[in-house]
């Protein structure tokens, strides 16, 4: 259930919550280096993100936490969310006749144009309640979550009995290519993959240590 | 109105029995009173509709100075409050007339509240001060000229909306007040820290003149670009006990000297208590969510105890991306070099993956040029939108076969096996169905067995087959 991690994790970042995200990323490096995931750079950039993270020295360590993420309106956004918001902006009002100096002209004026937009999007948005406020609504998904219950209890049970007896049928129907096929259903299961990968982690994380912090001394 | 308006003067003046043309009466007789009362009233409110009054926030731009008055109110934040009903305040009499007029058959005025927390009368009001004279400019008016200005509101548009409602200025007029206001920029509203610097990169292609009938011969250009902007980190983020980067470069440098390499290692383990420890306690805390009927996805109010950050964009710089370490090394450089940065002791930069991925390596290979020279360089990675997308990414594609297969059920066509970060959003919608829909069902299916609370079981168990 890797959606209660990316819950957590999307949390956790809107909280400005820096160890958090570094206990995340430790717990996501197996599924990185998983054959199917294959996340060769993330899984790198993971391990410098919390060698950052431990080796600075104090008061500058706080100071790195407490800035991991950056205050947007209410809640706090990774640090490439200002240049993904300027690129989208550009793209949105630079759409004809695009020159350079069309857009060095539209961010020029953005510092301050955007600045007044806020401004009235609070003058407008003061009236409705805090929570309408600082977050978006979600969409009604009730129909299809039903759905896929009833799939579920249909084809795995709908008692604690029935869901939990061992099988290796394909009840679900599932595409087994990539799981290993019918053969090896176990060996290849999502849970097995992850715990696989897992093998050979500590000689992983120190091979990136001392290829990209060449400078540290470890005791 | 001009040969009735010096009659209704003077009658108010008598009315009101100002020392001008004779004295308030000594002694008043009770029993007309309440009728003069009234009719002093009316010749009173009659007096002040011949008077608007100007409210705060309005500025003439035949005044000197008054343009750039306007700029710096609308730098501050100090227009925001009480403007809902200003003009409507100002001018009481004028709001009171409105309130009591009836429209076509009406015998009566029906009674008129606040519109969304604004003055019925206020646009009115408004619009009589704007059609007194197009100099006269309310700091709204200036305001929505700008946010129309922004999101590239077509020519056609913007002059009927000047024609008819004269509730923006044209274009040309706030082009020009935005490059007046750039001039005045205060920067940011909050302490910023001192010593550290921040900034944050990311490229951009776009397709030029692809589709232009001037074209002869050619299919367009492409302008690639990697944008720029400068982040005002607030003083509140930064201890107290920090004493500059010169005196934590002088004990040593910014990192530790020793860690503990065992300890370090071991963190990464899947089964580091830490880990596993956040693993129930979230296990738990999400199906408690999903058994109570409520959202997981739902998400809390946060106040962050910092400001709103304040960005400043620059430049961009054009023709040069991240795809080597040349534009890196280039764009690093324009970064340090700049007159925002190059007094800093130390540069925070940040960016996407591939930015932080590059910065790390850079520093790795030149560690005396960018962790002993200032402004020193601390690379940030990006965690929302791409660290997000990557942490989803990976999952994803490992539980690809039963994620499409639930679409399936749903008849979602959208979902792919491998999605990229532009099917961000429809990818993590779905998750959110399929996430709160196995919860649902762990949380039905555990009450006629055991404690859901046992991760472990379930998850085997649910692993499909």
């Amino acid at each position: 259930m890797f959606g209660f991690k990316y819950v957590d994790y999307r949390n956790a970042v809107r909280r400005n919550e820096s160890h958090h995200l570094d206990l995340l990323w430790r717990e996501n490096l197996p599924s990185t280096r998983t054959a199917k995931a294959n996340k060769v750079n993330y899984r790198q950039m993971s391990v410098i993100l919390v060698y950052w993270g431990c080796a600075l020295v104090e008061p500058l360590q706080s100071f790195y936490h407490q800035t991991r993420t950056i205050r947007w309106v209410h809640s706090h956004v990774g640090w490439d969310m200002p240049i993904e918001k300027l690129n989208m902006w550009i793209k949105e009002a630079v759409i004809s006749n695009i020159t350079e100096l069309q857009i060095v002209r539209f961010i020029w004026r953005l510092n301050f144009v955007q600045h007044v937009t806020r401004a009235i999007k609070g003058i407008i948005w003061s009236m409705r309640d805090d929570e309408k406020h600082s977050t978006a609504t979600l969409k009604d998904i009730d129909t299809d979550v039903q759905a896929i219950k009833q799939f579920l209890r249909t084809h795995i049970g709908s008692t604690y009995a029935v869901a939990t007896q061992p099988s290796d049928a394909n009840v679900l129907n599932v595409n087994m290519a990539d799981w290993g096929g019918l053969r090896t259903p176990r060996g290849s299961a999502p849970f097995n993959q992850i715990r696989n990968a897992q093998a050979g982690y500590r000689e992983y994380v120190e091979r990136q240590l001392t290829k990209l912090c060449p400078w540290q001394r470890w005791s | 109105m001009a040969r009735v308006s010096p009659v209704i003067a003077i009658l108010c003046v008598l009315a009101r029995g100002d020392a001008v043309l004779s004295r308030p009466a000594k002694r008043r007789n009770t029993w007309y009173e309440p009728v003069f009362t009234a009719a002093e009233k009316v010749l009173a409110s009659a007096s002040s509709l011949l008077h608007l009054q100007t409210p705060p926030f309005t500025f003439h731009m035949d005044h000197e100075g008054s343009r750039e008055a306007l700029a710096d109110v609308l730098w501050s934040s100090a227009w925001t409050e009480g403007i809902a009903s200003r003009f409507s305040d100002a001018n009481p009499a004028l709001r009171f007339l409105l309130e009591q007029q009836c429209v076509d058959e009406q015998s009566v005025a029906p009674r008129f509240g606040e519109r969304q927390g604004q003055s019925r009368w206020e646009a009115g009001i408004k619009a009589i001060f704007r059609a007194r004279s197009d100099r006269l400019v309310p700091v709204e008016t200036a305001a929505t000229s700008i946010m129309w200005l922004n999101y590239a509101i077509p020519q056609p548009v913007w002059r009927a909306a000047s024609y008819f409602g004269r509730f923006v200025m044209s274009r040309k007029w706030t082009e020009e007040l935005c490059e007046l206001a750039m001039q005045r920029d205060p920067g940011p509203q909050y302490p910023v820290v001192e010593g550290i610097t921040a900034a944050v990169f990311d490229n951009l292609s776009m397709q030029a003149a692809y589709s232009s009938f001037s074209v002869d011969g050619t299919a367009g250009t492409r302008l690639e670009m990697t944008n720029w902007a400068t982040v005002f980190l607030p003083a509140a983020t930064m201890p107290d006990a920090f004493a500059g980067i010169d005196a934590v470069l002088g004990s040593g440098g910014i990192f530790k000297r020793l860690i503990n390499l065992d300890e370090f290692l071991d963190s990464f383990s899947m089964y580091a208590a830490d880990i596993v420890h956040n693993q129930r306690a979230r296990w738990k805390k999400y199906l408690d969510l999903a058994a109570g009927g409520s959202s997981i996805w739902e998400t809390e109010q946060f106040d962050s105890p910092y400001p709103r950050t304040r960005f400043y964009y620059h430049p961009p710089i054009f023709d040069r991306l991240q795809s080597s370490y040349e534009d890196v090394n280039f764009e690093i450089n324009t970064m340090r070099r700049s007159t925002f940065h190059s007094l800093s002791d130390a540069l925070m930069l940040g960016g996407d993956g591939l930015s932080f991925m590059r910065m790390i390596h850079r520093v790795s290979q030149d560690p005396r040029l960018y962790l002993e020279t200032k402004p020193v360089v601390m690379p940030r990675m990006g965690e929302n939108p791409h660290g997000l997308f990557h942490i989803m990414h990976g999952d994803w594609r490992i539980w690809a076969p039963l994620l499409l297969r639930l679409a399936a059920v749903v008849n979602n066509r959208q979902v792919k096996a491998d999605p990229t970060i532009v099917d961000f959003n429809r990818h993590q919608h779905f998750l959110r169905i399929v996430t709160q829909a196995l919860s649902e069902y762990v949380a039905e299916i555990s009450r006629s067995g055991t404690t859901m609370l046992h991760a472990n079981t379930f998850c085997e168990m649910l692993s499909v087959i």
